[in-house]
């Protein structure tokens, strides 16, 4: 079992510090991710999802954020922190690739797509930049796109937006990693694209047998590619478990406000549902529970002390302390 | 690529007959007759008249624009009412000092402006950046002839490192050496003068670019600092640096006027203070179009050299 586990973070905390005060984007999140598995983390903008990824992949210094000290991020058990710079550069793209939101911005407009794929494997792969170029052109073929030696020549201008967002899978994928992270990897796309995209993921995922941890807010995407399920809100874990208890069996008040904010075409209804309120100002520091000012089961407990991400008899996680007793329970056994 | 290089070329056409007429037009409008400063006090009123014939000025616009424009085909600016010489030959000696003492300027200000730019966008409020906006600041706000002259006095007259002016100690034996050592100055001082801009524009392009995906993505496929710095991102930022290098370029190959003038440097720019005194219209009216021409040219370089930076503008 430990033998399958590719990644483990642990009590990753991440601050930005700016000039209003200390914000604490990532506040003590917890998970693994096992060989070959998807792990969606779901939230809604801000709760720190790609703050997430970016610390992982521990270039979030160079946009003024601070990992602080006692987090833990382990590759195959290698801890990452505490690796320098050059070391974590051989980890980014080789080990561990990344694919962003927009591919209208992500590819650079004055080089072309295969000088851009050609630098990666070059980097990565130590080989010639012939044999560099015909891996480039099989990746473009792989992700399907047509024509892939002349589109190969061609700027990212002269691409559409689903055209790109393959080139930037195919250079992810060129280099055979461990681990993906997709963040929210469809949502600049047109619907019709998105599942092309996604079924695309899959697919490649299994070819060279990734991990992938896919960054999403649509509940619909997390259903159709996870096996694991993260729940984030306002920068702390707040549920964890597999799609099928997170869907089925929903423990935290914010998972199920999220799950019945998802529109039913099978029911006519007047207003669709929304939680209510906002998420909190991440500038003041919340004591007790993150999501009690929207929550309908809060309990004066609840605004006193942080709830811990309690283990539950079926192995799933909840921080909310209307689980006490049933992880108690659990942990009697 | 072609078809744009083409178009670019077939523009410049009507572009050119559009300024003939400007300059020929406008030089005309100018108060006074160039007979006016040949008038000497034994002149008589018909030897004035005589002078009028002579030079063509009798005859109505259209007729004297269309003389000087064949003539201007035939490779001929006309002479100079001043001292009687060809007007080619005038500009010809005067363009290889000016080509000279910009393009030094320009390299020293492309250069001193790109690594200054990115030393200030690479590492904001370091001593790096405190000296790019020193150096800014005095190239923007501090007049060129009043930095020139701080530049005599310390350099020329106080320390006697360089010559206060000129381009030759001796005219006749044009030693290398000899002439770097009077560019020095002129071309530093004209170069503090354009860099302040280039450090402005790179550096804030830079800080620019350095936020945006693309930069992100390269950091995130591996790529070392360096690479993401210096071909990801510099080359991005380079772009709107080309577009104010391309625009200062014209006023260079004028001539750098003030500079010129105090250094005494035989350039375009002292040539054109000197004819505009003397009302020397054929050598006026030759460097406004030899200028116009040069600007046309260095436009269509620079919009090539813009092609080959962003391959959006090619189509």
């Amino acid at each position: 079992m430990e033998d399958n586990v590719l990644l483990q973070v642990s009590h990753l905390r991440t601050q930005f510090e700016t000039k209003e005060g200390i914000i604490p984007a990532v506040d003590d999140i917890s998970f693994t991710v096992e060989r070959g598995q998807v792990l969606g983390i779901v939230g809604e903008s801000g709760c720190g999802k790609s703050v997430t990824s970016m610390s992982i992949l521990k270039l979030i210094e160079k946009y003024n954020g601070r990992i602080l000290a006692g987090s833990s991020v382990k590759l195959e058990g290698r801890e990452l922190l505490g690796l320098s710079e050059a070391e974590m550069c051989n980890i980014r793209g080789r080990e561990i690739a990344m694919i962003f939101q927009d591919p209208m911005t992500s590819l650079n407009p004055v080089f072309t797509i295969e000088r851009q794929m050609v630098e990666t494997i070059v980097r990565h792969k130590k080989i010639g930049r012939k044999a560099a170029h015909s891996t480039a052109v099989e990746w473009l073929a792989k992700v399907g796109i047509p024509e892939p030696e002349k589109r190969i020549k061609e700027y990212p201008h002269q691409l559409s937006g689903g055209m790109r967002q393959r080139v930037i899978i195919a250079i992810a994928l060129s280099c055979d990693p461990k681990l993906l992270i997709a963040d929210e990897p469809t949502t600049a796309l047109d619907v019709t694209i998105q599942a092309q995209i996604l079924d695309l993921l899959r697919k490649l995922k299994d070819e060279v047998n990734a991990a992938i941890i896919l960054i999403t807010h649509d509940m619909g995407v997390v259903a159709e590619m996870a096996d694991h399920i993260l729940v984030m809100y306002a920068g702390r874990a707040l549920e964890y478990g597999t799609k099928q208890q997170i869907f089925r069996n929903p423990r935290h008040p914010y998972t199920k406000g999220l799950l019945a904010s998802i529109p039913r075409m099978d029911r006519q209804e007047e207003r669709l549902f929304s939680i209510e309120g906002n998420v909190p100002n991440l500038l003041k520091p919340v004591e007790g529970c993150v999501f009690r000012e929207r929550c309908g089961y809060a309990r004066e407990a609840c605004g006193s002390c942080r709830p811990e991400l309690l283990s539950l008899p079926d192995e799933s996680r909840v921080s909310c302390l209307l689980y006490e007793k049933e992880a108690k329970e659990s942990a009697h056994e | 690529m072609k078809k744009f290089l083409l178009k670019r070329i077939l523009i410049m056409i009507p572009v050119f007959f559009g300024m003939t007429i400007l300059i020929f037009v406008l030089s005309n409008l100018t108060p006074g007759s160039p007979v006016d400063a040949m008038i000497t006090a034994d002149m008589t009123p018909a030897d004035i008249e005589a002078l009028y014939v002579r030079m063509g000025l009798d005859q109505p616009l259209h007729i004297q624009y269309l003389r000087w424009l064949g003539r201007l085909f035939q490779g001929s600016l006309g002479y100079s009412f001043r001292t009687g010489t060809a007007v080619t030959g005038v500009i010809g000696e005067r363009v290889g000092p000016t080509l000279l003492l910009t393009g030094t300027a320009l390299a020293l200000a492309i250069a001193a402006g790109v690594l200054f730019g990115v030393a200030a966008a690479c590492k904001p409020y370091s001593v790096w950046d405190y000296m790019a906006s020193g150096l800014s600041f005095i190239g923007a706000g501090v007049p060129t002839f009043f930095l020139a002259l701080v530049f005599i006095y310390c350099f020329a007259v106080k320390l006697q490192w360089l010559p206060t002016g000129g381009m030759y100690a001796n005219a006749s034996t044009k030693d290398w050496m000899d002439v770097a050592k009077h560019l020095l100055m002129p071309a530093v001082l004209l170069g503090i003068s354009m860099t302040g801009g280039y450090i402005r524009q790179t550096r804030s392009s830079m800080l620019e670019v350095m936020g945006e995906e693309y930069v992100k993505m390269a950091r995130a496929k591996g790529m070392r600092e360096k690479v993401v710095l210096y071909s990801h991102a510099l080359r991005n930022a380079m772009l709107p640096v080309a577009t104010q290098i391309g625009m200062s370029v014209p006023f260079l190959v004028g001539g750098a006027v003030v500079t010129e003038q105090v250094f005494g440097w035989p350039g375009m720019g002292s040539l054109m203070v000197l004819s505009i005194t003397y009302r020397d219209y054929p050598v006026i009216m030759g460097v406004t179009v030899y200028t116009t021409c040069a600007v046309m040219v260095v436009n269509l370089l620079m919009d090539i050299i813009y092609a080959l930076l962003d391959p959006r503008v090619r189509n």
